[in-house]
Parts: C-alpha cells; structure tokens; sequence
C-alpha cells in the first residue's frame, strides 16, 4: 500500500505550525508482505504462537498505525525466562507485526534486530501482566536507503515493569512511535534510546507515556550523535492524568553535535493534572565540551579522537542495558563497523 | 644532564588579564621541582599554559620540551609528547568508563593496539597500590566519585601513562592523611619506575615528605621571585611566605 | 490580618472590580465589517496609508482561522464585541483636564501616585483612546517623545512610524494579529535618541471600561543606539458577564548596545479574551529584557517574542503565571537567534489553582548561522491542587552544531515538609503556603520596581486567599 502524507507521530497537544514538528508526513511504501523473525533463541519457558493479536493496546505512531497489517507472532512468557532473540530481514520491504505477553510475575526480555535494504515496519505490541517485567530492545541496523517505521505500544498492570533499549542506527528516515500506558498503581517504563544520525539521514522519535495509575514512574533517555547534515526530532510526552498521584516522570537528552548544518529539534512535553507529582525535563545539546576536550587532550587523546570516543561511550553506555550478552555484542561491533566504515553485522 | 623542560620568558593572560610575568625554568630528566606561592600567585596557571589549555593564551615567550618547541602545540601532542598534568579538580565524563577511557588514551598514545591482558594486569596492579576498588573500572570516569577518588584516579593514570614529566597540581588538597600516603606511594613508584621528572604544585608541604626535592620555585603574584633547593621549603614552612611576598613588591 | 500596604493602593479584589457605568460614549457597533473599519480610520483621522493598511488587514482577518492549537476561544464571538469605544473626553497632558469618573478610576488604580513618585512619564488608556499623556520636562529635555501613537502618525515622526508600524509583527502573522492592523486604537509611540539613558521608568496603563468592548492598543518603541529604557505597562478591567477581548499589538525595536527593558503585570479580569502579541528585535550588542507577570483573563495567549538580529545581542526573559479559578492561561516566550554570539535565557514560573490552567509554551530557534549562541530555558510549575492543570510545551529547533542550549522543567507540588517547617514555627498553614508559593515567585518580584513587586505580591497573595479546603 502507498500512502500520501499520511499523519506520523502526532504530538499529543499542539503547538505553532509554523514550527512543522506537530507531526510527520510520510508519503511512501507500508509494505504488504509480512516479515517472519528468524529466531535465533527462545527460552522452553516462552511460547510462541502466529497470527494471535494482542488488541487494545496504544499508538503513538498516528494515522500510519490504523494501516498495519500482515502476518505476526505472538510470544508469551509465564515464569522467569532467559533473553529471546528474533531477527527480522527487512529485504525488499516488509512489515513485521510482533506480540508480547508477560503474564503475572513473568518475566519476558527480548532483544529484536532489525537488518536488511528496503522499507522497514516493525509493530510490536506488549501487556505486561501484574508484576511482570518486560526487557525489550531493538537494534536497528536497515540498509542505508531505507525508510524505517517502528511502532511500540505498551500497557502495564500493577507492578509491571517495561524496559525498552532502542539503538538506530541504519535507515535513511527513521519514525519511531513508542506509546506506554502505565495503568496499573506501581508499574514504570524507562527507556534508552541510543541513536547515530548521519549525513542526509533523519530520525523522528514520538515518545509518549501515560501515568493512569498511582505511584507509576517513567523515566526516558536519549542520548545520540547527530554527524553533518543530519535531521532529529524528539518528541517526547509525559502525561500525569489525574487519579496517578504519586507518579514521577522523567526525560532526559543528550545530544552531542559532530560536524555542522544539523536540523535539531526537541519538544519535551510535560501534561499535568495532579497534584502530587514530579515531572522533569532536562536537555543538554551541544558540541563537546571545551574543558574535556582539554582534559582528555591532556591525556594524548586528539580532539577529533575525543569525539569519537564520547561518541562510542554515549552509544556504549545504552548498549549496556541490553539485556542478551550476544546482542550486546553485536551491537557494539555494529557501532565499531559504523566508525570504519565496516561490513553489515550478522549474529 | 638536559633539559627536559624549559620556560623562556612566559607571558600568559586569560581573558585579557595578565596573569604570568616573564616566567624561566628549567627541569632537567629525573628532577623533582617543587613551585610554591600563596594562593592566587599564579601556580596552577603555569601549569595549565605548559599543558595548553586554549583558554589561557602565551603572549610571549616560549616553552620547549624535550629539544621541541611545543609553545603553540595543542594540549594532546604534549601529553604524546610525555608531558602530564594531574588536574587539581578532574572532570567528570558521564558515559566513559575508567578503563575504556585509559585505553583508548593509551592507544591514541602509542598508536598500536593494546594487548588486552597486559593492560588489565597494570591496571589491576595499579588500582591496587591506590588501593581503588576494582569496580571503578567499570565506572564512569571521575562522575560521583569522592574528591580522594578523584585524585587517586589521576595518579592512576599517571602510572599507565608513564609520561617523562609530571605537573601534579594541588594533589594532595583535601585529601585525609591515608589518601596522601597512598598518593605519594603513587607518586614514588612512578620515579622509581620511570625516572620521572616532577613539578609539584602546592601551597602545603605534606606531600613533599615522599620524595627528594631537587630544586623549589616561589611564585608571587605571577613572577618566579625566588629559585633555591629544598631548604626553600623549610623556610616557607618555619616564617611562611611574607618575605616573598616583599621580594615581589621590589 | 495584617492589612498589606502598597504604593500603588491597598489590594483588594474590588479595586479592579469597580465598574463606571457605560453611557455616554461614541460607541461604533458590534462586530466587523469593512464600514466598521472604515468608521474607526475616519474617528481617528488616520492617514490614506493607514486606512488602506487597515482595510488590507480586514482582508486578512477574514482569510485566517483561529488556531487550532491553544486554549479554546469559542466564547469569543466577534459579532458580539464593540471594536471602537471613545471616551467622553480628548487626549489631556493634563490630570486636571481629564473627565472625573476616569480620573476617579486612574485614581483609585493609583496611577498619578505612582508617576509623581517614580515615573518619568504616564500614559492612561481609557477604553479605546488615550485620555492622559505626560512626561517629565527633564525626560523630554533629553529628546525622548513619549506620545499617543495617532497624532505621532501626522507629526514629525510619521516617517518613523509608517516604517515601523507592524513591521516586526504584520497582520498575516496571526489572526489576530490582522484584526488589531484593522481596528488597532490608541497606545503609545516611545523614542528614545541615540545614548539617552532614561533613569527612571515610563508607564502605560490600560484600562477596558466598557462591557462587550475589545482594546486594541498599539505600543511602538524605538530605542536607538546606545540608548536605555525600562517600560511598564499595567492593565487592568472590571469583571463583565460578556466577553471582552485585548488584541494588543507591542513593537520594539533595541538598536545598537541599547537596552530596553518591558516590564508588564497584566490584571484583566476574568472574562477577558487576551490575545496579545509583543515583539522586539534587537541590533548587535543590544539587550531586551521582558518581565512578565500574568494574573488576570480569562484565556490568555501571550508569547513575547524577541529576535536577536544583531551579533552579541541578549535577551532575558521573567516570567509568572498564575492561573486561578475559571483561567486558562497559555503564555510563554519565543527566541530567534540570528546572529552570532547571541544569548537567550527564559526563566519562568507558573500557579495552577482552583481548576485553572497554566500552559507554558515556548520556542527556541537558533539560526544557522548564530554561531557560538547560547540559549537556555527554564520553567517551573506548581500544582496547587489536583483540580487544576499545567502543561509544559517546550519546542527547540537548532540548526547550527556550536550552539550551547539547555533545557530543564520542572512540575511539583509545595513540599509538604516546607509547610510544616514554617508552621512550626508558629506561621499558619494559609500563610505558609502563601509565603512559599512568594517565594516560588521571586523570579519576576525581584526584576520588578519595588512598588510593583509589592502589588504583586499582594496579588499572589489575594489569589492565595481560601487556598486551604
């Protein structure tokens, strides 16, 4: 299917239009053909089921999400479980369609990466059950023409817990929609979103988080390289709805500048209408900062070295919340690839 | 002997504030200088201009290292070169481990990469003698650690580094008096290893107990105002630094 | 109760609520049409180019829409508000001149008080025309004009005027910005010459009398090189059933290394529509400081915005809101950063009370070339009950990689602990929680002159009152 200026990662409130960061546009391919995961491992404790959808769960992704279709898979985990890893080829342009389940006190961490040279939709769809804590992280390593959609929503029961990892590194536009709802008293979502934009490429991230429930925290971080030429938005929403006292929410971004002519844009939103609450926002965006560069030029590490090596550390730093030891290291040799320019990485 | 370090005639101002005055000296390989001075004298100063740090600029004069003048060098070709600077408040770098930061430092130094064993093995061994835990290898380079830490883990890379001279600023300020032990241990090990040389900058004379002092510097208000050797030190320690200070005002 | 005394008057709900009956004036009909404006550009004798400029205007307004972000405006019906209503009374530099109901209103709002004080000159807006205009012989000795902008247009600065009047802010910006090109009535024209610095500060106060009524008034000030103004501005109505709309427009323009501060406590009453916009552009070395507190309407747009043209130039944003019962107040600042070198700071604050909301709102744009800029925003907002609403909408957009910008925000309630340290010390929970929530406001008191800073804090005060259910 092709669509024309379908509306992509809406901000949940408006603001001036003059801006244009109130939503995306996508005008291009939603691949028809589904994408099935070569699973490289599967715990005996989760269970593995297709063409199940898991319904009723969030989007943050807009108008796009209502067009997804295709075959899926769901994965269920009902104990404590060892990491799943799922790796989707996108060649040729495809759409992948993934649900989770984590049902009471399960736990259920999964580690997805995402290859391949064509349009590339990924929805993955989560529950986690009362007490459950779900560890998810996406590589994203598509071939360098390629647009990019992944959609990620979440509900969280009482006490569950949902990790996300997200690392970008691949596309030419990337969209990522990440929509969680904490509903359930005690449940939290943290995010880290590692991201390296390059020249010519775009990333377009829509956070956004519900704190329905009480006592409910969410903390999101995203930290990232932007090289010359490249183009960032980031919009990221934490919504205190009334009734979630005692929730706390926080975003934080890094953003380290390499090169010039970047496109950087952020739009951190904080909606509340409770009273006992915490929300916070912080950003910092810049180019290194002089006094490092000094102190690390001190130690016989060249400026442009010291870029480089922040750089690998800011990547580093989100990589280690992985929770798969092979997927952390494929992550880090994609990273090193990306730096010489190396070859495509396999598991 | 030669030279390991000369200082001709330096001039350095910051923000267009002259700060240092025509400032001379000499350390030669396997010296241990000592530079004195009240606080404000310019000390610290010195030691970020030999460094390079580009927000203090040289208005004149010159500094040659090892037979090379380095005066317009930036700061990571001195530290190549052999020069180090322990920094009397270390950065924090969030998100640059302790141990990738030291080898990534180490390799940029010597261009090869580094043998992964040998590394850790000096490392270890290292962190030992500081008597820092192993776990701050993995932590973040100086965020959260303590103001002891911190100095610890400049000493720390002083002993990977090996470098020909080291400026230590201020290193044993604020420290309790086991951390000076340990520190100055450091410090030891490095002459004895390396045939260091050493300019310690300071106000007190604690550290000083660790090593032989070859020659001592007194700065007063941005000028050397007296060279001497180590008797220098006790002098300051008995009547303090009041006849200095006059010595600047002639 | 400590009764809290103010320069400017004692503070009391009623000394903005009283209302002069609504009679006698010249009063165009409600609504817009092209006669309507065309009526206003005759009343007031505006030059061809002004007629035709507000007829242009008139043809934007209709070709717009109303945002579609924002707070609702729907209780806004144009049909239903008197763009033009004319006081009884000309233009007077002199108080003993001016009609005794409006003097008798300026009077108990404190005005001549304060400019005998502390002002170097006064302007009083009565509904849609200036009815006083003063400065000091020593202030216009030093060449500033400080004027009503209608009989600036046909005096020795009309040039000046047809070259800046909606210049910076033009009437497609916004619709209402092109509803006030097309029925903009009084305000104020400020020059102030090359290297005069004006010691003391000029005030204007606005004052919306008439039921159903819109104040439309134009501020144009020039400040040149190396020259140095503090502005304040006040405004203030009696409470109505109807709706009453303020469509403001506010133009400065900071020349080389001059300097302009514009101070603003806005007090409309709560059935007012504000949509205001205010706008400076500031040449190399120039600085535009915007203190900002924003009290009464009942929806408010109101985003200063400041354009550092010039390299090294600054502004500095001080900001409260405080949103009560019935409020929807969404106000903010905008930055563009065009030059190199250039800095921005935005700090503010705001309430949520009652049911009311606070939106805070902002963007920041750092130009492509705006190399080694600065930029750095930050606000905090504080929830006074779970009934009540703040949201923060922060927009970044940097585009050169050597800019330096931060972000931070914050939403919290008052620290249970804070209140009951100062209880203990024998301080009611009322008056403690006014006192924190003073403090929480010391960002905008602290900028403002202490006779305004002290009205302030009495408003806070007043608006604290009840607080505790």
């Amino acid at each position: 299917m092709t669509t024309e200026n379908t509306i992509l990662n809406p901000l949940p409130v408006r603001t001036w239009n003059s801006l244009k960061m109130n939503e995306a546009n996508y005008s291009g391919e939603v691949p028809a053909l589904s994408c099935a995961p070569e699973i490289t491992k599967l715990p005996d404790s989760m269970k593995l089921t297709h063409d199940e959808a898991l319904t009723g769960i969030s989007s943050a992704a807009g108008e796009l999400s209502e067009h997804l279709t295709g075959d899926s898979v769901l994965i269920e985990s009902e104990s404590e479980a060892s990491p799943a890893v799922l790796n989707y080829n996108f060649d040729g342009g495809k759409t992948a369609r993934l649900f989770l389940k984590a049902k009471e006190n399960a736990t259920l961490p999964v580690s997805v990466i995402m290859t391949g040279e064509g349009t590339a939709v990924l929805e993955i769809k989560i529950l986690a059950g009362k007490g459950s804590k779900v560890d998810l992280s996406v590589v994203q390593s598509v071939g360098g023409e390629s647009d990019v959609i992944t959609d990620i929503g979440c509900t969280c029961e009482e006490g569950a817990s949902f990790n996300l990892t997200k690392l970008e590194l691949g596309g030419k536009s990337e969209y990522v929609a990440v929509s969680v709802d904490l509903a359930g008293e005690h449940s939290s979502f943290s995010a880290n979103a590692g991201y390296r934009v390059k020249t010519n490429q775009s990333l377009d991230m829509n956070y956004v988080v519900r704190h329905t429930g009480r006592k409910t925290e969410s903390d999101i971080f995203a930290s990232g390289i932007l090289e010359n030429d490249s183009t960032k938005i980031f919009r990221g929403t934490i919504d205190l709805i009334k009734g979630c006292a005692g929730a706390k929410g926080t975003e934080n971004e890094d953003i380290l500048l390499l090169g010039d002519n970047q496109i950087n844009q952020t739009i951190p939103l904080i909606l509340c209408n409770e009273e006992d609450v915490e929300g916070n926002h912080g950003a910092s965006i810049g180019r290194l900062d002089d006094n490092i560069i000094f102190y690390l030029g001190s130690r016989g590490i060249s400026p442009e070295a010291a870029e480089d090596i922040i750089a690998h550390a800011k990547l580093d730093a989100i990589i280690s919340h992985i929770p798969d030891g092979d997927v952390r290291t494929l992550a880090h040799s994609l990273i090193s690839d990306d730096s010489d320019g190396g070859e495509d990485a396999k598991l | 002997m030669s030279a390991l370090l000369k200082v001709n005639n330096l001039n350095v101002s910051i923000d267009d504030k002259h700060i240092l005055h025509d400032v001379n000296l000499q350390i030669n390989e396997g010296e241990a200088h000592v530079l004195m001075g009240p606080n404000g004298a310019g000390k610290s100063t010195l030691g970020y201009a030999l460094m390079g740090n580009p927000q203090y600029s040289i208005d004149s004069g010159s500094i040659v290292f090892s037979g090379n003048d380095i005066t317009s060098e930036s700061a990571d070709k001195r530290a190549k070169a052999g020069m180090f600077l322990s920094f009397q408040t270390p950065l924090e770098v969030p998100g640059l481990t302790v141990e990738s930061f030291l080898r990534s430092a180490l390799e940029q130094r010597t261009g090869k990469r580094l043998k992964l064993f040998d590394f850790k093995k000096k490392l270890a061994a290292a962190m030992e003698l500081l008597q820092l835990d192993p776990s701050y290898a993995k932590r973040d380079l100086n965020v959260g650690f303590s103001g002891g830490e911190k100095k610890k883990t400049e000493i720390l890379q002083l002993l990977m580094f090996r470098p020909k001279l080291a400026i230590l600023d201020e290193t044993d300020s604020g420290l309790d008096v086991d951390a000076v032990r340990l520190v100055s241990n450091g410090i030891k090990k490095y002459l004895e290893e390396e045939n260091g040389a050493l300019l310690v900058i300071t106000h007190s004379t604690r550290i000083l107990d660790a090593f032989d002092i070859d020659k001592t510097h007194v700065m007063v208000d941005g000028h050397i105002v007296a060279d001497g050797d180590a008797s220098v030190v006790d002098d300051i320690n008995e009547n303090g630094y009041e006849r200095y200070i006059e010595l600047a005002g002639k | 109760m400590m009764k809290e005394k103010s320069q400017v008057e004692n503070i009391d709900r009623n000394m903005y609520d009283f209302r002069n009956e609504d009679r006698d004036n010249y009063k165009l009909n409600a609504g817009l049409t092209e006669e309507i404006v065309d009526k206003i550009s005759k009343e007031k004798n505006d030059p061809a180019w002004m007629n035709l400029f507000r007829l242009q205007s008139l043809q934007i307004y209709n070709s717009m829409s109303v945002p579609n972000w924002g707070p609702p405006i729907d209780g806004l019906d144009m049909d239903n508000i008197v763009t033009y209503v004319r006081p009884n009374t000309k233009m007077s530099a002199k108080w003993s001149d001016v009609p005794d109901e409006i003097k008798d209103t300026f009077e108990r709002l404190g005005i001549p008080q304060a400019e005998r004080k502390s002002l170097a000159g006064v302007g009083a807006q009565y509904d849609s025309e200036l009815v006083y205009h003063n400065v000091r012989e020593e202030v216009a000795a030093m060449g500033v004009v400080y004027t009503d902008l209608e009989s600036a247009m046909h005096g020795e600065y009309a040039d000046m005027i047809r070259s800046h009047f909606m210049k910076l802010v033009k009437p497609n910006d916004h619709k209402f910005a092109a509803l006030h090109g097309a029925v903009w009535s009084g305000g104020s024209f400020v020059y102030v010459p090359p290297k005069v610095k004006v010691e003391i500060p000029l005030q204007s106060y606005f004052r919306l009398n008439a039921p159903g009524a819109g104040q439309f008034e134009h501020t144009l000030i020039i400040v040149d090189e190396g020259a140095d103004l503090h502005f304040i501005e006040g405004c203030s109505a009696p409470k109505y059933n109807v709706a009453n709309l303020h469509a403001g427009c506010v133009e400065l323009f900071v020349g080389k290394n001059a300097r302009l501060r514009y101070s603003t406590i806005e007090n409309w009453s709560k059935n007012m529509y504000n949509l205001n916009t205010k706008r400076a552009t500031v040449e190399e070395g120039g600085t535009m400081e915007w203190v900002s507190g924003s009290f009464g309407s009942h929806v408010s747009y109101l985003y200063p915005m400041t354009i550092l043209k010039g390299k090294n130039s600054r502004m500095e944003f001080t900001g409260i809101t405080f949103a009560g019962k019935g409020q929807n107040l969404d106000t903010g600042a905008k930055v563009v950063h065009i030059g190199e070198n250039t800095s921005s700071y935005i700090n503010t604050k705001s309430i949520s009370k009652d049911g009311g909301i606070s939106t805070f709102r902002s963007s920041v744009i750092v130009g492509k070339n705006a190399h080694k800029s600065k930029a750095a925003v930050s606000c905090q907002s504080l929830m006074l009950d779970d009934i009540s609403r703040s949201d923060t909408i922060p927009a970044m957009d940097i585009r050169t990689g050597d800019a330096d910008v931060g972000h931070e925000a914050r939403i919290g309630r008052i620290s249970d602990d804070a209140v009951f340290y100062l209880m203990s010390r024998g301080i009611s929970e009322e008056d403690a929680r006014a006192m924190i929530v003073g403090g929480f406001a010391d960002n905008v008191s602290k900028e403002l002159p202490l006779e305004y800073a002290v009205e302030m804090n009495n408003l806070i005060r007043l608006e604290m009152k009840g607080a505790i259910g």
